[in-house]
């Protein structure tokens, strides 16, 4: 073993992290090593010297003055967003922006011919989405645009997710909605009308696109209850929410 | 749970998270940059920062690790900007180490923040959380956002920096 492997045993000894293995070794180097003791020493007496250094007193005013510039950063009277604010996002009622980005977008996108390509990621056609509100109830999440033209639900049953999503846009725009996650299984997908998917080889990456005017049900189980999922909703290039979700905090049995 | 009591909007909740984490928060930020003035502003800044982004909160996380990389940022952020402005005063007498007498723990701790303000902040900051703080290796690891080996990696690394500015020092003697 060369010093520094040695010198890293030693922090494990001193730790007491080191495996059983190289505890052995190490004692061997120990007993024909006199300069590795001493090391030994010196690590001991430093790591004493740190673990005793005591706590300073806080001062008696720290909590008070966190308040007060708690107060001063907040001008607004809201409170921070819910986990589920994302979902208000994707049916957020900045529409009439969105309505005239869209409307521009929606030119150029006929002009070029892009509509026709069915690649998911090349559609330059802005969000020109309408949706607004978001309401939790006992089953699930549930959405709703303002003039009904989409809504999705949120629901699982054990490490299942299951995805309602209804879609009926009046700019005949589809919705992307990409499920990112470890080893997820698209168990199945049930539509009335325009709907496809993409998976991904390793389970890593679903696509789902659903085109206007047509409902879709999926199920997508995940590792397990409490994995992680990527959400990420597109309209043409315009990402509408980006976010990981644990599954166990969707609403569901 | 305090966090989901918050975004429901109770902030009474957020006072208990203040009152619960600032302590040991000061510390670590107190260790950090070596100055009871800057560790209250990095306190601050972090408790205002996390509120603010309350709402981004990712729940595989604990509020825990979460409150405490802010603050290590902010604290390490401090120590960047205070760098051009102050140098350690190598003029101020090294106090000696004598065990016996009733002074020598607060003797020995000084001389331990004096070997720490000679090693990066970043390697300070490794140090604090373990030894200082006695927190794990998941811990930090979570804290920092790093795999646990790295923490172990890096952790070696910076014992090794500051256990040489002792030694040279002669303070391990």
């Amino acid at each position: 073993m060369s010093r520094r492997d040695i010198d890293r045993l030693l922090w494990e000894l001193i730790d007491e992290s080191i495996a059983p293995e190289d505890r052995s070794r190490l004692e061997a180097s120990l007993n024909a090593d006199a300069d590795a003791r001493a090391r030994l020493a010196e690590m001991r007496t430093l790591a004493q010297m740190l673990d005793s250094v005591e706590e300073v007193p806080v001062p008696e005013t720290l909590p008070a003055s966190v308040g007060q510039a708690l107060a001063a950063s907040r001008p607004r009277t809201s409170r921070p967003a819910p986990w589920w604010l994302w979902l208000r996002e994707l049916f957020a009622p900045r529409w009439r922006v969105r309505l005239a980005w869209a409307a521009a977008g929606l030119a150029l996108g006929v002009g070029l011919g892009i509509l026709a390509v069915a690649d998911l990621r090349r559609s330059s056609v802005k969000d020109l989405s309408r949706y607004y509100g978001a309401m939790a109830d006992g089953d699930g999440l549930r959405l709703a645009s303002s003039d009904g033209s989409a809504t999705l639900m949120l629901s699982r049953e054990g490490s299942t997710l299951q995805i309602e999503v209804a879609v009926d846009r009046p700019d005949n725009q589809p919705l992307d909605l990409e499920i990112l996650g470890n080893t997820l299984t698209l168990k199945d997908l049930q539509s009335d009308g325009k709907a496809s998917t993409e998976v991904g080889p390793d389970g890593s990456r679903i696509v789902v696109r659903i085109e206007p005017a047509s409902r879709a049900t999926l199920h997508v189980r995940a590792a397990g209850e409490g994995a992680v999922v990527g959400l990420r909703a597109s309209v043409g290039e315009s990402v509408l929410l980006d976010r990981r979700i644990r599954v166990n905090e969707v609403p569901g049995s | 749970m305090l966090v989901r009591a918050c975004l429901a909007g109770d902030a009474s909740a957020y006072e208990v998270l203040v009152q619960r984490y600032s302590g040991p928060l000061y510390n670590a930020a107190y260790r950090i940059t070596h100055s009871r003035e800057d560790a209250v502003d990095a306190i601050q800044s972090a408790f205002v920062n996390a509120w603010q982004r309350l709402g981004s909160f990712d729940f595989t996380h604990r509020f825990f690790s979460w409150i405490y990389r802010i603050a290590i940022n902010e604290s390490l952020d401090i120590v960047g900007r205070r760098r051009r402005e102050a140098v350690l005063d190598d003029s101020v007498p090294v106090p000696a180490v004598d065990p016996g007498a009733e002074r020598a723990e607060a003797e020995r701790a000084e001389l331990v923040q004096r070997a720490l303000m000679e090693i990066k902040a970043g390697d300070r900051a490794i140090i604090v959380l373990k030894h200082i703080r006695g927190l794990s290796y998941p811990e930090i690891a979570e804290i920092l956002g790093i795999p646990e080996k790295k923490v172990k990696s890096r952790l070696f690394e910076a014992r090794e920096r500051l256990r040489r500015v002792m030694r040279q020092r002669g303070w391990l003697s």
